[in-house]
């Protein structure tokens, strides 16, 4: 929600870090449980299901959603790149629907490790994590370089 | 602070239904289908004037800590289609506090694109009336007063929740979001003083309330919403409008758009035949956030009893602010008001000597 500060010496250390930061930069994976028919979803789909616009995965079953830590680095990035907003106006989009009863946010699981494990086990799930770190336990539908 | 008061009954039998429902399916895992957050605002406003602005308990030159409050949202999931949303409001009031059920209702998810709601419901009637008491959710100290007063000297532009039925629906269309809420019921306001005499009257109420509110939002940047509602007032000790039509129509649009934060809505209220209750007000917010700061300016207006010279009511306000975010979920905000009041007493409480009236404000506002 903040406008990037302008200062350009802050500006090339931003960019210093961020170029080489590992966690940053990683590929993203979406994720569901292995028993998911669904074979792949759009950047447009997983968006709409990662803000409630619509709560069924495309072949018309449920959809059970989990986040990670609203403090980490790959929430932050997964906000940008898919759901196309800052961390703060992600916070602002659910105050508005939670505090209006609209709707109630994604469970938030943990760590890539925790939501890899509950989508491993939890029929319907799906959530994001790390690319790097999927195995056979879950079923890919989507990676965002 | 005062005990819980069941204000509505219907309301808080939605609540003790979904308690025990809950209580039965939810006794290993509650954990998982239970939320609980909550808001508060800690205000103070200070005014040029003897005379309260905004209700009885409103701003004086003494100042006041009108709007400061605090409230809690308890939802839980009942099951794949039901939950239960709740909000819990404690208001300050003439140095103590009220605290109420401010919405309760159940909530049945019917396909992908359906929300069938019973209880006690916000009214979907103005762009923020939704999560009215929730201030880091926009600029201003308090949704602009000549548009979303709960005073009957105000445009009677409710900001209150009715006790009824709503059928909700959503459409996702790529970027852009549309929606529809039909909803019937009725809503009552607490009892008001006349003004002359300070004579607490009857219970304000709107049976046979049926309403339309459509929404077409872009990607949460951009958002038109328009409503209509009508029902008949049932005010016993005021028979002018006692048994007349009450209808408010309402169009808004909110933008938030490269730093650029906008706001503008108009209403119109008829009451029958009571011309002393009919009228119109709108409002328009133009900010722009800088990092953290959001300067804005807002410019209200309400005309109130058309065409009856002795009751007519007119004033307008403009509103120099900003919002510091403090974190994401704190805010601090300031402002400097003028009040000109052109007719009447506007939202004062009594006649007003000065017809122009200055007013300032501060106030913090947080999520949890």
């Amino acid at each position: 929600m903040f406008k990037r500060k302008t200062n350009t010496t802050i500006m090339g250390l931003f960019l210093i870090g961020a170029l080489t930061s590992g966690t940053a930069m990683a590929e993203i994976a979406v994720i569901a449980n292995p028993g998911n028919d669904t074979a792949s979803l759009t950047a447009a789909e997983a968006k709409a299901l990662f803000l409630k616009k619509t709560t069924i995965f495309p072949n018309g079953s449920e959809v059970i959603l989990g986040d990670q830590s609203e403090d980490s680095a790959i929430h932050a990035e997964f906000a940008k790149k898919v759901l196309k907003k800052t961390p703060d106006q992600l916070s602002s989009y659910w105050s508005k629907r939670v505090f209006s009863g609209k709707a109630m946010p994604p469970k938030v699981v943990g760590d890539d490790t925790s939501v890899k494990a509950w989508v491993a086990k939890t029929p319907n799930s799906i959530g994001y994590v790390d690319a790097g770190g999927v195995d056979d336990s879950v079923k890919v539908l989507l990676r965002v370089p | 602070m005062k005990k819980y008061k069941p204000t509505y009954p219907a309301a808080v039998a939605v609540l003790t239904l979904g308690a025990i429902y809950s209580s039965q399916t939810m006794a290993e895992n509650w954990a998982d289908k239970v939320t609980i957050g909550g808001f508060a605002s800690a205000v103070y406003q200070v005014s040029d004037q003897a005379t309260q602005f905004n209700g009885e308990s409103g701003v004086t030159e003494d100042g006041a800590f009108q709007g400061t409050r605090m409230g809690i949202n308890i939802n839980a999931r009942l099951d794949d289609n039901l939950t239960l949303f709740s909000q819990l409001l404690a208001t300050q009031e003439d140095n103590d506090y009220r605290t109420d059920l401010d919405w309760a209702f159940i909530s049945y998810k019917a396909g992908n694109e359906w929300q069938l709601r019973a209880g006690k419901i916000k009214f979907p009637a103005g762009l923020v009336n939704e999560y009215v008491s929730v201030g880091t959710l926009y600029p201003w100290i308090a949704p602009p007063a000549l548009f979303y007063s709960a005073d009957m000297a105000g445009p009677q532009v409710t900001r209150e929740a009715y006790t009824g039925f709503s059928a909700v629906w959503e459409r996702n269309l790529g970027d852009w979001t549309v929606s529809s809420d039909i909803y019937a019921g009725e809503v009552s306001l607490p009892p008001f003083k006349a003004e002359a005499t300070s004579t607490l009257l009857s219970t304000y109420t709107v049976r046979k309330l049926t309403g339309l509110t459509l929404k077409a939002d872009w990607n949460d940047t951009f958002q038109l919403q328009a409503t209509t509602f009508s029902g008949t007032m049932d005010i016993p000790d005021r028979p002018p409008m006692d048994g007349e039509k009450h209808s408010s129509t309402l169009v808004g649009a909110k933008m938030d758009w490269n730093n650029i934060v906008g706001y503008a809505e108009w209403a119109d209220v008829k009451m029958g035949s009571a011309k002393m209750g009919a009228g119109t007000s709108w409002y328009t917010t133009l900010g722009y956030r800088i990092d953290r700061w959001l300067p804005n300016i807002t410019y209200q207006y309400f005309d109130k009893g058309l065409d009856t010279a002795d009751l007519k009511q007119e004033q307008n306000m403009t509103t120099y602010g900003v919002k510091y975010a403090l974190t994401r979920n704190a805010s601090l905000k300031f402002e400097y008001s003028t009040i000109e009041t052109v007719q009447g007493q506007g939202l004062f409480a009594g006649p007003v000597v000065d017809k122009s009236s200055d007013m300032y404000g501060v106030a913090i506002d947080v999520t949890f």
